[in-house]
């Protein structure tokens, strides 16, 4: 019985708990009626004595001493288990029932500072709404301006390669043409030599080719 | 040229000249190289399904009808047995290049728009003659593609004095200009 006292007095010297859960609303409650179902016993028992004692001595005169001293004990008994079970109990949940209602209070006063707070901010966007609409219309105006100019300048950058390109290939095709004009001019002119050659060429030539031929390997 | 015809060439040129057959040695293969040499044989000889038999066959009748002395007929029959009746020219040529290297000769190739004079032709023995200090063999052909002039190939060197050369580089001087 005395360990169950302490483990109650532990639980209810304890810090209380921030759930708000039913298992720990029952334990509360069982922690508050132990100490009342002992003093309620104790109670009990001194009355049925009493009154067991006051039947017998119902037909005794003057002032009854014994049974007044019973209830004197009695009265100090159950003041001594109200004292010593009950206001430490009832005394601890008014406390925390305090500390409770005070942090019930102070959440609320901050959740009230915070709705304020939102309220003026909002408030205060709200006031500043046109401008800040001004200032993103203004905002997406230079974007696109930026934008436009940068896409202008990459399509300059592109025309700007693309004819540079186109005049590259084109000096390559004339340089090209150039040539295959050169090369069929030469080979026209070679094929006319030779059938010049051909057609002039007298055994003197011969003779005069393999002399300068044979002075050549002499040297 | 092979350099299998290259090692066949050495083994027969070493054993003809320590016979001292060098000259006839080389005759005779000279006409053994010009029988493979025409397409009809040179297509048999070279036909890898021949069967080693029909080589053998073939080397035979090459060795009766060209009357060939003892060296030559062992190794016809050994090229028969090798499978290498076909490269029977190109060890000609290595043959003939080693003999003339022995007798101190070498032969140039003349090359003329028209016919030389036989004057020309011995102007142009002596001038090689002298710059290659052997004795020179003349193999003169006509090639009128030259247009004019000669061209002399000796010893892997060609001198060429054609009026085509001429023109083909004047063409490429030509074509060098206008590709600048």
């Amino acid at each position: 019985m005395k360990h169950g006292f302490s483990r109650t007095r532990a639980a209810l010297q304890a810090p209380a708990p921030v759930t708000r859960a039913p298992v720990a609303f029952v334990s509360r409650a069982f922690a508050f009626v132990t100490p009342g179902f002992v003093t309620l016993a104790v109670v009990t028992l001194a009355s049925v004595t009493l009154a067991s004692e006051a039947a017998e001595e119902h037909h005794a005169t003057g002032i009854p001493w014994l049974t007044l001293l019973f209830n004197i004990i009695n009265l100090g008994g159950f003041l001594w288990i109200l004292g010593r079970f009950v206001l430490p109990s009832v005394r601890s949940w008014v406390r925390e029932r305090r500390d409770q209602v005070i942090h019930d209070l102070e959440a609320a006063a901050a959740a009230k500072a915070d709705a304020e707070r939102l309220r003026a901010e909002w408030q205060a966007r709200l006031a500043h709404l046109n401008e800040t609409i001004e200032e993103l219309r203004a905002q997406a105006r230079r974007d696109a301006e930026q934008e436009r100019e940068r896409i202008l300048a990459a399509a300059r950058a592109a025309a700007e390669a693309i004819r540079r390109d186109a005049e590259r290939t084109a000096a390559y095709q004339v340089r090209q043409t150039q040539q295959l004009l050169r090369a069929e001019l030469v080979r026209q002119a070679l094929q006319m030599v030779e059938q010049d050659v051909r057609a002039k060429w007298t055994a003197a030539d011969q003779d005069r080719f393999v002399g300068d031929f044979l002075k050549q390997v002499q040297r | 040229m092979s350099a299998v015809a290259g090692r066949y060439a050495k083994a027969l040129f070493a054993l003809a000249k320590e016979a001292g057959t060098l000259p006839s040695t080389a005759d005779e293969l000279a006409r053994v190289a010009a029988q493979a040499s025409q397409p009809s044989v040179a297509a048999v000889l070279g036909n890898p399904l021949l069967p080693a038999s029909r080589r053998a066959e073939i080397a035979q009748l090459l060795v009766r009808e060209l009357a060939l002395s003892d060296l030559l007929t062992r190794f016809v029959g050994l090229l028969a047995d090798h499978q290498r009746l076909q490269i029977l020219p190109a060890i000609h040529a290595y043959v003939q290049r080693l003999l003339d290297q022995e007798l101190g000769r070498v032969r140039v190739s003349i090359r003329s728009a028209a016919g030389l004079q036989a004057q020309q032709e011995g102007d142009l023995v002596a001038a090689f003659t002298t710059l290659t200090g052997k004795q020179v063999i003349p193999q003169v052909s006509v090639d009128p593609e030259l247009l004019g002039g000669v061209v002399v190939e000796v010893e892997g060197k060609v001198y060429d004095g054609s009026v085509r050369t001429q023109l083909d580089r004047l063409a490429k001087e030509l074509a060098g200009t206008a590709g600048v």
